[in-house]
């Protein structure tokens, strides 16, 4: 039981850690353009079918895939902030639309391509399992997966925190006109910041694919929605509680799998959800004032 | 014109039919999620609503054996409490984005339990519901639906939602009890979508938990979106072109026809922005 339970308890830490990014992705497009980015989790899915893409062209190293597919999420979703987004001028509920309208096509322009079969997914080495104590183990992919995805997080952390184009981008979130007086190029922070949210998405539409050995069209729907619930759990525009959200939301998932059945997975985060809104309207980290209606 | 004939030629009089058929039931929903959107309630989880309606219709014909025409009303109470649990537990505390996100995971919370419920039939289905809901009936329901949307509209309850739409704050200022008038919105739009999903229920005759996710919840806000929030009719064009879009735009391969119309919607958000029933000034 109890090794069962530390399985359980690592597969929730690195699902956890992929809902992170996700909602991280939002949180970045969300801080600088003020707009929500609904076709987040349609980018992850072209992501991760870029490495498919690459494999099929008969290019098989697996890490040459991984740089191609990130580099197809970010001119996808560099694409999406050109066609869908900049032309709106910052209607916030139009902007919603729009960027439903391109998660749309982009999933049923993939399905079209791949007759929307769930692909199987390359491996990036051999699992090993390596025993720690007694009957607990851990193989090395899931290590690499949760390195990753934790290294990517804290990264993300370091490069907001403490690089020029990172203030500029937390600048810009802050207040866009007063950014522009003190010589901050707004339009470009824009466009930078919605890269970075599309380099994320892809990677993290790979690692999820990476864990659950697959990927299919619609992917993106489930992990932008997971994605989305952090993101109004946690309060909108706060990276470090992203993370903290995620991390729970994982584990709880995935013990509520051990408790009762994976049919009550969902049931367990989205009553979590309800929940938290009832107690604390602007999520557990999120500040007085935003009651959500810009957004 | 080989093309258009090959394209129309297949088409029956009774597919037409059909289809109006299922429009007529998709708008009335659609209605209901009008009258929420035009006091500024968005809700992402609207076909949850629907579901609960559907639900309690399946369980009233099929267990209780209660006729149509008595379970029709009943169910519209059932979606006019729903409302009313929905404005308490989400609708006072919530607005804007929130209000929708909380809406969206109480509507998964529900397609959840059904999943999870043996009485309801669980992943597999609610079916046996006696196949009732024909264009008659269509004719039958949605003109007071009509009657009474347009009445609403044209009162001071109708001007009192659009004003908390603008702006609560001032709503509240001029005297509007915006508490009182958020569950009115929910209560209305409960019942209308009450009675949407007691005939979504006798249209379809088996209903499954996942068919009220979000894509049901979206096509229809997308529907609202697309019409405007200027009048009802705005909703009625709007569910027109969501719904028969795809129809139209249908190629040899069905799958392209929903890429096309995501395009469309793109196109059209950026070409008119504030709906296609709409002045300029009402978004």
């Amino acid at each position: 039981m109890a090794e069962y339970l530390f399985e359980q308890f690592l597969i929730g830490i690195s699902t956890g850690a992929i809902y992170a990014i996700v909602a991280i992705g939002y949180n970045l497009v969300f801080g600088v353009m003020n707009v929500l980015n609904l076709s987040h989790g349609a980018v992850m899915m072209v992501g991760s079918f870029g490495v498919l893409l690459l494999f099929y062209l008969g290019i098989d190293n697996f890490w040459l895939a991984v740089a191609f597919g990130i580099a197809l999420a970010l001119v996808t979703g560099l694409l999406v902030e050109r066609i869908a987004v900049r032309p709106l001028k910052g209607n916030w509920w139009n902007i919603k639309v729009a960027t439903l309208g391109a998660a749309m096509f982009l999933e049923n322009f993939v399905t079209r391509l791949t007759d929307g079969r769930p692909m199987p997914y390359p491996r990036p080495f051999k699992p090993v399992y390596y025993t720690i104590v007694g009957d607990f183990e851990v193989s090395n992919v899931q290590l690499f997966l949760i390195a990753c995805s934790l290294g990517l997080m804290v990264a993300m952390m370091l490069f907001l925190r403490h690089t020029t184009p990172g203030k500029a981008i937390r600048v810009v979130a802050q207040n866009p006109d007063l950014a522009q007086c003190v010589g901050v190029n707004v339009q470009q922070t824009m466009v930078l910041g919605f890269a970075l949210s599309a380099a994320l998405a892809g990677c993290a539409g790979i690692l999820n694919a990476v864990t659950f050995g697959s990927t299919y069209p619609f992917v993106g729907q489930f992990l932008g929605l997971k994605g989305l619930v952090i993101l109004i759990v946690a309060g909108i525009g706060n990276v470090r509680g992203c993370l903290i959200v995620a991390l729970v939301l994982g584990v709880l998932e995935s013990f509520s799998v051990v408790a009762g059945g994976s049919q009550y997975r969902d049931l367990v985060a989205y009553s979590a959800l309800v929940l938290t809104l009832l107690v604390r309207p602007h999520g557990l980290f999120g500040e007085e004032g935003r009651t959500g209606r810009e957004i | 014109m080989q093309g258009l004939t090959a394209h129309f030629g297949g088409i029956t009089w009774a597919f037409v039919l059909d289809l109006f058929t299922d429009y007529g039931l998709f708008l009335v929903s659609a209605l209901g999620l009008y009258v929420l959107m035009s006091a500024g309630q968005v809700s992402l989880g609207h076909a949850g609503m629907v579901g609960i309606a559907s639900y309690s219709a399946a369980v009233l014909a099929v267990k209780f054996h209660v006729p149509f025409w008595l379970s029709l009303p009943l169910t519209g109470c059932i979606g006019m409490v729903a409302g009313m649990v929905y404005c308490y537990l989400l609708g006072w505390r919530l607005s804007g984005f929130y209000l929708a996100i909380g809406t969206f995971a109480f509507g998964e919370m529900m397609i959840n339990i059904w999943l999870t419920s043996d009485y309801l039939g669980g992943a597999i289905g609610f079916s046996g519901i006696p196949l009732l809901a024909r264009w008659p009936v269509l004719l039958i329901v949605l003109p007071p639906i009509f009657y009474a949307l347009w009445r609403i509209e044209h009162s001071r309850i109708g001007l009192a939602f659009r004003a908390i739409r603008d702006n609560e704050t001032v709503a509240g200022s001029m005297g509007i009890n915006v508490a009182r008038t958020k569950l009115m919105a929910w209560m209305i739009g409960g019942f209308i979508t009450g009675l949407g999903g007691c005939l979504h229920a006798h249209r379809v005759t088996v209903i499954t938990p996942t068919e009220f996710g979000i894509y049901t919840s979206v096509t229809m806000l997308l529907a609202i979106l697309m019409g405007g929030l200027r009048t009802f009719w705005g909703t009625v064009l709007g569910a027109a072109v969501i719904y028969f879009g795809p129809w139209l735009t249908t190629t040899s391969e069905p799958r392209d026809r929903l890429m096309f119309y995501a395009a469309l919607i793109v196109i059209l958000m950026i070409l008119r922005p504030q709906g296609l029933l709409a002045s300029r000034a009402a978004r």
